[in-house]
């Protein structure tokens, strides 16, 4: 089986009677590296919940592996570590007893020597006898860390790994991301800062407002999010684009004032010189120029409106 | 170690921490032993052994103290770790409900049984070095004392479970668990007085015992009190226990259900939470 997570039709209506997810189907490969992109409550804790069994899915099936998270929640647990958007932990538990405890809690024999090297990888080995109640957020946060990969999940969960998190710490979590793949571990992380995503990923899932509304490779979502528009002010109004000019894909704005000007900012050329030639050539005067970006939030928008 | 006994060994650990509870604790072993010393002064001509005075004073000491210690330790142990959000991540772990119910009651028992065993079990050797060995018929009601005590406090935490599955917010249990206790262990048989008082002859034993049944903590007194022998008549009560017809075993198998019904709800309400 190449989808190690398969997730199909899932919906979660809250008791609320609030939506938050709408027929999901996703499929996440074994031992990619996966970003869940959207803005803030279009329901990535949801979706990431439900998987880890912290919320029933209203309709839908999920399988980890090939095991029904609801039928057969052990099996599909057992493989799964959680870093919750969330810091809890027991307070008064030392580092070392509360990442030992979690490993016992899934079943799992004793190995301190694994407990050692996941403490040492977050650079948590000095605090082992620490107290957590003693430690600043960034630590509690590793420690939730080292509880999630006490016992050797086959998939991390990272929901919004890097939010309100120090330099230092967001370096090791990529350092450690990068050190988890190639140990083959699957990891899903949850985040609205593209450059996170793109950073970190190898593919990309856009989510909003409960919808999944495209899967990508991430090399091909950010040639997407990489255009830029380019608006021309025009001296005087155009009644229509001439035909010189259309192999540019220009766009006229309503009033014949405004010419749009889409281009790839990775691209080896824009088509901004040439476009600027033409326009002198057609004889069409522009007396202001400026360029945009596209935000996230417009780029949802505009996905969320191109599906319906 | 398994999954259950991780949940009950850590809940455990955190339980001795309890500063609430190791002062109740603290409390029923200081109450025990006074009682046991002032028992120990001469008890008149009744004929009353030293250990049955003890016994009929503890369980006194034991409707007051065993129900508030159950309570402490259970209104939070659902609610708690939600609000915290430690429920969370259990939830994630291949542990099932279940699991997590049971793990927290048998750590629980596990501290009602250590109250018991040291309050009730310092006051008992203090008498015991201080006089005549009581008899075996002495140490079996003494025995009986204490398992029932620990049934007493099952109920309680089933309740306490009960009030903390089922609200959203630590104060809220807290004030439910707050009104379980005065209730049962209070108002319950000042109610139950006055309807006597009031309709006296009118009220067929048979509901008056029914009636009791309905609270935990008259089972336990009955179980304890009225069963005959030295006990009842040390509490007065043998009037009272003359007219219940209801056997010791009767009363102890209404004590277990009491002792696991709540529970058993506690679980079937955590089932259909969502965190
Ligand atoms: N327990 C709940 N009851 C009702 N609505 C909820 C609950 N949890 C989350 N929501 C709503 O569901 C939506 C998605 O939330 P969430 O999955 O946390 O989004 P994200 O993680 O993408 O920010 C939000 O609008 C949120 O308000
Ligand atoms: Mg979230």
């Amino acid at each position: 089986m190449n989808s190690v997570l398969s997730i199909s039709n899932l919906s979660k209506t809250y008791a609320s009677g609030f939506q938050a997810l709408r027929n999901v189907d996703l499929e996440i490969r074994r031992g990619e590296i996966f970003a869940l992109l959207g803005p803030n409550g279009a329901g990535k804790t949801t979706l990431i919940s439900i998987v880890c069994g912290l919320v029933n899915a209203s309709t839908g099936r999920v399988l980890v592996d090939g095991h029904d998270i609801v039928t057969d929640y052990r099996a599909a647990r057992s493989m799964i570590g959680l870093v919750p958007q969330e810091l809890t932990t027991d307070a008064f538990e030392t580092v070392w007893a509360t990442v030992s405890f979690t490993r016992a809690l899934f079943g799992k024999k004793p190995d301190p020597e694994h407990i050692r090297n996941v403490l040492e990888g977050l650079s948590l080995w000095d605090k082992r006898d620490s107290r957590l109640i003693t430690l600043s957020g960034g630590m509690k946060r590793r420690v939730m860390i080292a509880k999630a990969l006490s016992h050797e999940p086959q998939i991390l969960f990272l929901d919004e790994p890097t939010a309100g998190v120090d330099v230092e710490l967001r370096r090791d979590m990529w350092d450690l991301v990068e050190g988890l793949r190639k140990t083959g571990v699957t990891i899903i992380l949850t985040t609205h800062y593209i450059e996170e995503a793109e950073q970190m990923a190898d593919r990309v899932g856009v989510i909003a407002r409960g919808e999944i509304i495209l899967v990508e490779e991430k090399i091909e979502l950010m040639r997407k999010l990489g255009r830029k528009q380019l608006s021309l002010h025009l001296q005087k109004p155009l009644e229509r684009i001439p035909q010189s000019l259309e192999h540019h894909h220009l766009e006229l704005s309503a009033d014949g004032m405004y010419l749009i000007y889409t281009y790839d900012t990775r691209a080896e050329r824009t088509g901004i010189t040439r476009l600027l030639g033409d326009l002198n050539e057609a004889g069409i005067r522009f007396r202001d120029l400026h360029t945009s970006q596209k935000s996230l939030e417009e780029i949802f928008v505009d996905l969320v409106r191109d599906r319906r | 170690m398994t999954p259950l006994a991780v949940v009950a060994w850590q809940e455990f650990r955190n339980d001795l921490r309890n500063r609430w509870v190791l002062a109740a604790t603290g409390l029923l072993a200081i109450f025990a032993l006074a009682l046991a010393f002032l028992g120990g002064a001469p008890a008149g001509t009744t004929g009353v052994g030293r250990i049955d005075l003890l016994v009929v004073s503890l369980a006194s000491l034991s409707i007051f103290l065993i129900p508030l210690l159950a309570l402490l330790l259970s209104y939070d142990s659902i609610v708690g770790e939600v609000e915290r959000g430690t429920m969370l991540l259990l939830l994630a772990y291949p542990v099932s409900r279940a699991e997590i119910v049971a793990g927290k009651f048998l750590a629980h028992l596990g501290i009602l049984l250590v109250a018991v065993t040291v309050g009730f079990g310092s006051a008992a050797a203090a008498l015991a070095f201080t006089g005549d060995a009581p008899g075996t018929a002495e140490w079996a009601a003494f025995l009986r004392l204490c398992i029932t005590s620990v049934a007493l406090g099952a109920s309680f935490l089933g309740l306490g479970y009960l009030a903390s599955t089922m609200v959203t917010e630590r104060a809220t249990a807290a004030g439910l668990a707050l009104g379980v206790w005065l209730l049962l262990v209070i108002v319950f048989d000042l109610v139950l007085l006055a309807a006597l008082v009031a309709f006296g002859s009118d009220i067929p034993p048979a509901a008056v015992e029914a009636a009791l049944m309905l609270n935990p903590a008259d089972v336990f007194r009955l179980a304890n009190l009225a069963v005959g022998g030295n006990v009842s008549e040390a509490a007065g009560m043998v009037g009272i226990g003359a007219e219940l017809r209801l056997p010791a075993s009767a009363l102890n198998g209404v004590l277990a259900l009491w002792a696991i019904l709540p529970l058993a709800g506690a679980w079937l309400l955590f089932r259909r939470r969502e965190v």
